[in-house]
């Protein structure tokens, strides 16, 4: 009896054990839902409308929509006299701008219709906010809705919009912060911008520095040996002080110039330009950056702490430049002040940058995440050890430990993912997620090794440098596995990541593409080969070969590298994960480099 | 009777294992799953930009 009753309590528990195994998976709370809002329609103002249809000789007519909304049609006006009358159906005007009362500006809008064709160029009426703008362009320019769209996103994110006028004379919005948080610099202040045209607005106008003070500055950049030019930046020409030096090939895979750090950071900041520290193909290199007030604004980590503090909410926002920017709000507003749409103008320029934009939505429609996958340049200010305080140090170790936690976890999924499509004979999608798991260990392992830098104590110059450009670096890493996963319905050798195949003797495009491992190759001066050739039981596969007698001699006949660190690219690499000939030349030469300043990080 | 009690032991062992091992690997079981998988795994790399992001800012 005793025996039957041990083996019936053994059997069960047998079977508590599978099933306790079996379903113990954990549980995520994902989000939680909130009603939908109403669907508002756009304030129309007819009565204007009908107005200026009419003058233009077209018949005016409105009609209700399939949303019940109140729609404004213009038929058979005279496109000669009015071309504006194509975006007619698009003049959305705000509910809350229209009870305000608006002094529109006053404009000879025939005076610049006359010389406008005179010119041969386009003539449109813009309506912005119940004004008339005219509209001289020699292509097709943005209409009022994107415009007003565009203007709104900036006021949504408390910052100012700002009109100017690009090449094509296109009226385009910049958003800007206001004068009252004192983010307009001095000089523009006293000044008024030469792009801008002879017409004033109801809202702030965008004022570039004075072409008379880049005298003084050029002056100052030649005296001590920069190359002095001008750049455009939101629609503002620029001064820009460069000072080069010439490269010295310290090795096949490693070129950068041998210049003094320090002297460049002087020199810039003698003519008055803040220091940057640009990051191409693993070398750091200063450069004199844009001033101050043309950047990004600063998000303000202690008006932040103040809003959440305050119990209220963060709004993210994308400016129309792709600035980020925030915005602080009671939580009942949230919904009706979120950012639902993405900038055109952010979503146009990250297409020319060769990315793509993935946003992330609640169930509100609210966009919560928003990304270009397209490169982003490394270029920083200088860092000193006071601009990081050691609460935000421990912040920084917190995030971090979270992040390399997250890694670990993505690259899991991404590890079953593919498991699944090799099931299911679905080559393509298996390479895929072979690949995104593998950079995501990769990655895992770099944010360890930004962990260890930020260990140190104290923190150096050097140190938080060296953490920003992983940082930065892994941000790009994860632009690419963004592109991946975005286009992964697509056969996998036409996914180009970044750039791929042949890189010339082009370092930086090398490093990017060994980031990704993806496959290219890298013929650098000095004889030697060096080719990419993918994922290799989640190592990157990297072979190099002397081409030439000479480079045989010099550093070795071939070396074959197997990295599982690959998202660091070449920066840091030690050849550790190297075998071969070239790989103790290589080794050797590192350890001679280290003297040299600029060369890449030890 | 020792040798049952052995032979459970040994299959509570088995089990543990295999649902251990079943519980890790989390293969995506239908083409929804993996597709909703793949949506997730989109997501958490739009959350780490974030994240990486935040750190960049902390850094000065």
């Amino acid at each position: 009896m005793k025996k039957g009753l041990l083996f019936v309590f053994l059997f069960f528990l047998f079977l508590a054990a599978f099933v306790f195994a079996y379903n113990h998976v954990s549980v995520r709370i994902t989000g939680f839902t909130i009603a939908m809002p109403n669907l508002q329609c756009p304030a129309y103002d007819t009565e204007s409308a009908r107005i200026q249809c009419e003058s233009a000789g077209g018949t005016f007519s409105t009609e209700t929509d399939e949303s019940g909304c109140q729609q404004s049609s213009c038929a058979n006006f005279n496109q000669e006299n009015f071309q504006g009358g194509a975006n007619f159906q698009n003049q959305i005007l705000n509910t809350q701008n229209s009870q305000q009362q608006t002094t529109c500006p006053s404009i000879n809008k025939e005076e610049i219709m006359r010389s406008c064709k005179a010119e041969g160029k386009k003539f449109s009426l813009e309506v912005i906010e119940e004004c008339e703008y005219p509209i001289c362009s020699s292509s097709e320019c943005p209409g009022a809705d994107v415009l007003g769209g565009e203007k709104k996103a900036c006021e949504a994110a408390g910052m100012g919009a700002y009109f100017v006028y690009d090449i094509n004379n296109c009226p385009t919005v910049e958003c800007r912060s206001s004068d009252d948080s004192g983010n307009i610099p001095d000089f523009a202040k006293k000044t008024t911008g030469k792009m801008m045209k002879g017409f004033s607005m109801n809202f702030p106008q965008v004022q570039c520095p004075s072409e008379e003070m880049f005298g003084g500055m050029e002056t100052a950049c030649i005296a001590n040996g920069g190359k002095f030019f001008t750049k455009e930046f939101n629609g503002c020409k620029l001064p820009n002080c460069e000072f080069t030096a010439e490269a010295q090939i310290q090795t096949p895979f490693f070129s950068c110039p041998a210049i003094n750090k320090m002297e460049i950071a002087d020199k810039c900041k003698t003519i008055g330009l803040p220091v940057k520290i640009s990051v191409e193909g693993g070398c750091e290199i200063p450069v004199c950056g844009k001033p101050e007030e043309s950047q990004c604004p600063q998000i303000s980590e202690e008006k932040m702490k103040t809003c959440e503090a305050g119990g209220m909410k963060i709004i993210p926002f994308v400016l129309p430049n792709g600035c980020k920017a925030f915005k602080c709000t009671a939580e009942d507003q949230f919904q009706s002040e979120c950012m639902k749409e993405i900038p055109t103008k952010w979503s146009e320029k990250c297409k020319l940058d060769g990315g793509e934009i993935y946003s992330k939505a609640d169930d509100n429609g609210c966009i919560i995440n928003a990304q270009c996958t397209a490169k982003e340049t490394i270029e920083f200010e200088e860092i000193t050890p006071e601009d990081v305080s050691t609460s935000e140090a421990l912040e920084i170790a917190l995030k971090l430990e979270d992040v390399e936690i997250k890694f670990s976890e993505a690259a899991e999924k991404c590890a079953s993912l593919e498991k699944y499509y090799q099931s299911k004979g679905n080559e393509d999608k298996s390479r895929i997620f072979n690949k995104c798991s593998a950079i995501f260990n990769s990655a895992g392992t770099q944010i360890g090794a930004i962990r260890e830098i930020l260990k140190q104590d104290p923190l150096t110059k050097e140190s938080l440098t060296e953490a920003k450009v992983k940082v930065k670096e892994l941000k790009n890493v994860l632009k690419q596995v963004l592109h991946l996963l975005l286009n992964q319905d697509r056969p996998f050798e036409e996914i180009k990541v970044f750039k791929e195949g042949n890189c010339g003797s082009d370092m930086s495009c090398f490093d990017n593409c060994l980031k990704s491992c993806s496959e290219c190759t890298f013929t650098p001066e000095g004889g030697v080969q060096a080719s990419v050739f993918g994922l290799e039981n989640g190592k990157c596969l990297m072979v190099a070969e002397a081409v030439t007698e000479e480079a045989k001699q010099m550093y070795g006949e071939f070396m074959k590298c197997r990295m599982t660190n690959f998202a660091a690219g070449f920066s840091g690499k030690k050849f550790d994960e190297c075998t071969g000939p070239m790989a103790e030349k290589m080794r050797e030469m590192q350890q001679n480099m280290q003297e040299f300043r600029g060369g890449p990080p030890q | 009777m020792k040798l049952s009690v052995i032979i459970l032991i040994v299959l509570i062992l088995a089990a543990l294992l295999f649902g251990c091992s079943q519980e890790r690997d989390n293969v995506p079981k239908t083409e929804g799953a993996a597709a909703e998988a793949a949506e997730n795994v989109t997501a958490d790399v739009g959350e780490l930009a974030s994240s990486l992001d935040e750190v960049d800012r902390l850094l000065g």
